[in-house]
């Protein structure tokens, strides 16, 4: 792909992340003519540059949303529910073809047609006349007359014995259209009483097609005494594009699809479209998202190349080492014009790496249109009403934590929809406002980012977590654990709270996965959760930066990074303190603090100095001492990774090298304390 | 591999008119002048699809048809029969003799296509 092409691309999936921007503000005031003028000016962009760099089918698809919106702009149509739905699914739909690598051609292919359909069904209610252009479109890809059929096809068992292929005539009733089999398998016989060449199974269809009925009764035209044919016309148009349809059209072995509810699924959409002449338009509720949008596309900036950005980082990093080597060659010199460029060198680097790292920071904000159409889309599948609200959006994570965390997170919400919130009727019953909420909220704790995705919903039960663990064998069943702990199983591999398995979040991946790819980040996942009153799912994560401030300890010969960060205090202490100790626990000014004892516990052998540093480092709401031969000073660590063969273990987040070339550990305070802990329970 | 299919017919223009169409269409044709034939041409060797004609000298195609169905290895054998729109009473007695479907004299190429796509892929 040429330069131009990979350019067009990232410009037009921006485009498009706009174009559900601003969708999801009209969503909320339909009536505004400055949103829509942005929409189509997004559509008149998108379809420029398709034509510019050879995506003639975005062009072409582009020009009938255009062409939609410009009505919309001429006041010849309002702003409707479908019209809304229609652009959502055409950014999924431009996005799918943007990235077409060839192997999905076919489906968006048939995506585009039922697209168009539904386009063409807008177009065809706003006033006609003027639009010529549009009515060809019209002729051209207009299949209004497609026709949804029901058909049941049951062999009898001896079917096979002319030497007719009943599979091969289901394969011929799908090529006549869009459809759904559901294969039927209950009347196969014990092994004992199976035929081999009888055939028992049997089929139900529901395809929508072009075709007449008779097109239907011909593909069976040979077997007609040889099964059962039933076939019934179920509603006057192409089912599959309906909102809410999918549902239905889950295809079980064994269970028929539910006919009455797919018609009268379809009767009542098809009553509402006949009405629907007059719009959705609400009163303006949505003020503020427009100032918001407004601003939004109001900040300007320019788009660089991650690469680049990542060199950028590097180079800062190798500056930050150069510049500690030339603080040291300053020290030892005690040259004052020396050390006074060698500080105000560090001054300027320290800024730069600062600036160099706030480019690599992005707000939570870029993940929060997404989530919010997550929401909007899920709610609606499984048919429950969820407001979403994300409170510190503009909270800035490092673009590779953001791609780490965006998976997580769809998954919490998914379950918060799908799980978590119960059903109007539920809520309704249990004394709650019957729509749901979901919150995420963003915030800096300390060293830490901490994102909480809180839900509103029946909130999780502890004694039926219990005994599922139970009956999953994850834990014994004598098990004596506190509601707390029972909660915290969600996390266990192989669990799995819904008895019910949906397609939504139950698809066997569980918390267990969400908690994998968190801690693969480096971050931590807890639930809390109060019965009937919600749940809340907090991911906390180190704000891991490439460049730390740090203090340099030491023990033994052997140089230590710990962040600044989690210091609070250092204390001197006598080495005979420690030795006196009891338990590890050490008295300083009056209070009791645990401590570890880093000698000791990495087995450093050798003699102790007599005076000690102990280093009070913040744990959780706890502060635990850290003792070490002496300290240093203040360092800039540049964070290299360790290699291979360092990856069992977790108590070094990394190294730095330092201005004389020698390698210093960076010590995670909270994973050695973690560690020691459990070492010493043992 | 290419699908293989006989055909069974007294009329060469007909075998002509068959063997080309089908050919053209990818498959590999074979063709026999009447139940006879085709039963020899039969004997031991694998086929995916036959047609016959239904009048055929020697052996006609009913008697051909329950040939093939209790011969072993042939019974699930796909077996289209070519027949017209006015012989109503033959279809069903071949159909009951254990043919798959029929073909309706006179065809077009896409027809006869459309219906062998019934029976074999």
């Amino acid at each position: 792909m040429d330069n131009f092409q990979k350019k067009f691309l990232e410009e037009a999936s921006d485009l498009i992340n706009q174009l559900e921007q601003a969708l999801l503000t009209l969503e909320q005031d339909t009536e505004n003519p400055e949103l829509v003028d942005s929409i189509f000016r997004i559509m008149h962009s998108l379809k420029g540059g398709g034509g510019m760099f050879g995506f003639d089918n975005i062009t072409a698809y582009t020009h009938k949303l255009e062409n939609m919106y410009d009505l919309v702009r001429q006041k010849k149509l309002k702003v409707s529910r479908e019209m809304l739905d229609i652009t959502f699914d055409s950014a999924d739909h431009v996005r799918s073809m943007l990235n077409d690598d060839g192997s999905k051609t076919a489906e968006i292919k048939n995506n585009e047609v039922i697209l168009n359909n539904r386009i063409d069904n807008i177009l065809s209610g706003a006033s006609s006349g003027d639009f010529k252009d549009l009515k060809t479109n019209d002729e051209v890809t207009g299949n209004s007359d497609v026709v949804t059929y029901y058909v049941r096809v049951k062999p009898y068992e001896h079917i096979q014995r002319n030497g007719t292929n009943p599979f091969l005539l289901i394969d011929e009733l799908v090529g006549l259209g869009k459809s759904k089999v559901n294969i039927f398998y209950s009347n196969i016989p014990d092994f004992e009483n199976f035929v081999f060449d009888d055939t028992y199974i049997y089929w139900e269809i529901i395809i929508a097609t072009d075709k007449n009925e008779d097109a239907i009764k011909d593909v069976f035209i040979f077997v007609e005494d040889d099964c059962e044919v039933e076939i019934r016309k179920i509603a006057d148009r192409d089912i599959f594009t309906l909102e809410g349809i999918d549902p239905l059209l889950v295809c079980r072995h064994d269970f028929p699809f539910d006919l009455d509810k797919i018609k009268s699924l379809a009767d009542a959409i098809t009553a509402l479209e006949k009405a629907k002449n007059e719009s959705v338009a609400k009163p303006s509720a949505g003020e503020e998202h427009i100032k918001k949008f407004a601003k939004e596309s109001s900040i300007s900036g320019i788009r660089v190349a991650s690469e680049k950005i990542d060199m950028l980082m590097n180079l800062v990093s190798e500056l930050i080492t150069t510049q500690a080597g030339l603080n040291l060659y300053a020290d030892k010199n005690k040259d004052a014009e020396l050390t006074r460029i060698a500080e105000s060198l560090e001054n300027i680097s320290r800024q730069l790496r600062d600036t160099a790292f706030s480019i690599t920071l992005i707000p939570i904000d870029y993940l929060v249109v997404r989530f919010r159409r997550l929401v909007r889309d899920l709610s609606r599948e499984v048919g429950k009403d969820i407001t979403f609200e994300a409170r510190g959006a503009e909270t800035e994570l490092d673009k590779t934590l953001i791609e780490g965390i965006s998976e997580p997170l769809m998954h919490i919400l998914r379950n918060s929809i799908d799980h978590g919130i119960e059903s109007a009727e539920e809520r309704i019953k249990a004394g709650k406002n019957p729509q749901g909420k979901i919150i995420l909220q963003a915030y800096y704790s300390g060293s830490q980012i901490v994102i909480a995705v809180t839900d509103d919903g029946a909130g999780m039960n502890p004694a039926k977590i219990r005994k599922k663990a139970i009956e999953k064998g994850l834990i014994p069943a004598d098990a004596q654990i506190s509601d707390k702990e029972a909660i915290d199983l969600i996390f266990m591999p192989g669990f799995s709270t819904s008895e019910t398995v949906t397609n939504i979040s139950g698809r066997g991946v569980g918390m267990d996965v969400v908690k994998r790819k968190v801690s693969d980040i480096r971050g931590m996942v807890s639930v809390a959760s109060e019965l009937g009153e919600g749940t809340t799912i907090t991911i906390k994560l180190p704000l891991t930066l490439s460049i730390i401030d740090g203090m340099l300890v030491r023990i033994e010969d052997v140089d230590y990074i710990i962040p600044l960060s989690v210091i609070d205090t250092i204390f001197a202490v006598e080495h005979t303190k420690i030795e006196n100790s009891f338990q590890n626990i050490i008295n300083i000014e009056g209070v009791q603090y645990p401590f570890y004892y880093l000698r000791n516990e990495f087995g450093i052998g050798g003699e102790p100095p007599s005076k000690e540093e102990i280093i009070m480092v913040k744990y959780e709401d706890k502060k635990i001492g850290i003792v070490v031969d002496n300290i240093t000073g203040e360092y800039q660590a540049v964070l290299k990774s360790l290699g291979k063969l360092y990856r069992n273990q977790d108590i070094f987040s990394g190294a730095s090298i330092l201005g004389d070339g020698t390698v210093a550990l960076v010590l995670d305070t909270h994973k050695v304390i973690n560690k020691f802990t459990k070492y010493n329970e043992l | 591999m290419a699908k293989t299919i006989l055909i069974v017919d007294d009329s060469e223009s007909i075998r002509e008119v068959v063997n080309f169409t089908l050919q053209n269409a990818g498959f590999e044709v074979f063709a026999a002048g009447n139940g006879k034939e085709a039963q020899t041409f039969l004997d031991g060797r694998t086929i995916d699809l036959v047609i016959t004609d239904l009048h055929m000298p020697e052996m006609d195609g009913i008697e051909l048809i329950k040939y093939i169905r209790a011969t072993a290895g042939y019974s699930r054998v796909p077996i289209l029969f070519l027949t017209t729109e006015s012989q109503l009473a033959k279809k069903i007695e071949a159909k009951d003799a254990g043919a798959t479907g029929w073909i309706i004299k006179p065809f077009v190429p896409a027809k006869l296509l459309a219906a062998i796509s019934k029976v074999i892929r």
